[in-house]
């Protein structure tokens, strides 16, 4: 009976560990990604394969690339933007730098912080940040669509 | 059992309660030599530390932040790096990468307006009704990565 016992909270314990380890970022609807009149949009060249909605950052060659807070350094969680649009290596793409009421697609909490999430291009609460991830904050939530967004990278590691 | 349920509701509301507001120690608190700062005139006693706004009904003065008040004294714009009375000036950090806020603060953890106002607190801390407004991020014991910004809502 012990070892049933032993048995089903260990499994408890590696279940509990495996959700810590998995963020789960906002689904994003690409489609649904508006920016508002009030936005600060930027078009660059893109240095890789992006679609709407995915956070950006700009990287050496000043093309823009899918950030992640997981990729291993603080340049790739450094958010720059949040693309209107899709875009193949090469083709240029339109993103918004700053919007005090940007449609994000997905849905999110009003009062929420939001950053940068370990899944690339992606954001989460500030509370689903694992270790080892860049802290980039990314906005808050000022609707259940809209986010006052003004990306932060602090280039620290939790 | 009735007991023990309300001794732990007893517990749980202290600590939403004690959510640690970290008022800063005036002295200890610095900008880095890369600081961006700005300047104002103070519309009531501020001291180095304290996280500020600016109160557009009072010609932009500048006033100790806090989440909650009002959504437009959560509206922080920067930190003071010195002491004023009402009427003389102060400056301000809107920008440091490696600031010292004069409170101990944990690699990684976002930091956001404390309820104390001229407070800071960890994000985690944010309860029902706070005005959620971004600080800075913390990069070791003693140092803060910031650049303010809030929305001027308040959390549900």
């Amino acid at each position: 009976m012990k070892s049933k016992v032993f048995a089903v909270l260990g499994l408890l314990g590696l279940a509990s560990v495996a959700v810590a380890q998995t963020p789960t970022p906002v689904a994003v609807t690409a489609a649904s990604v508006v920016a508002s009149d009030q936005a600060v949009i930027i078009e660059i060249p893109a240095g890789a394969t992006i679609a709407q909605g995915d956070l950006l950052y700009i990287d050496t060659n000043n093309t823009a690339k899918v950030a992640s807070a997981a990729g291993g350094s603080a340049t790739s969680a450094d958010v720059a933007c949040m693309s209107l649009s899709s875009a193949a290596s090469g083709q240029r793409v339109r993103c918004v730098a700053y919007d005090p009421a940007l449609t994000v697609g997905g849905t999110i909490a009003v009062g929420e912080l939001y950053v940068l999430s370990g899944v690339a291009g992606k954001f989460s609460t500030s509370t689903s940040l694992i270790s080892g991830s860049y802290v980039t904050v990314v906005g808050i939530g000022i609707s259940t669509t809209k986010m006052f967004f003004r990306p932060t990278a602090s280039g620290v590691a939790q | 059992m009735k007991g023990i349920l309300a001794g732990l509701t007893i517990a749980l509301a202290a600590s939403v309660a004690l959510a640690a507001d970290l008022p800063p120690t005036p002295s200890s608190v610095a900008p880095s030599s890369t600081a961006k700062l700005s300047r104002g005139v103070c519309g009531g006693t501020i001291v180095a530390g304290n996280p500020v706004y600016l109160d557009a009904s009072d010609s932009s003065k500048v006033k100790a932040a806090d989440t909650d008040a009002s959504a437009a004294s959560s509206k922080v714009v920067g930190i003071a790096i010195g002491g004023c009375a009402t009427g003389q000036q102060v400056a301000y950090v809107t920008e440091d990468t490696d600031f010292t806020p004069g409170v101990s603060t944990t690699a990684g953890t976002i930091y956001v307006l404390g309820g104390t106002a001229g407070s800071i607190a960890a994000a985690a801390d944010l309860a029902q009704n706070d005005y959620t407004a971004f600080v800075g991020v913390g990069k070791s014991g003693n140092k803060l990565y910031v650049k303010p910004f809030a929305a001027g809502v308040a959390r549900p």
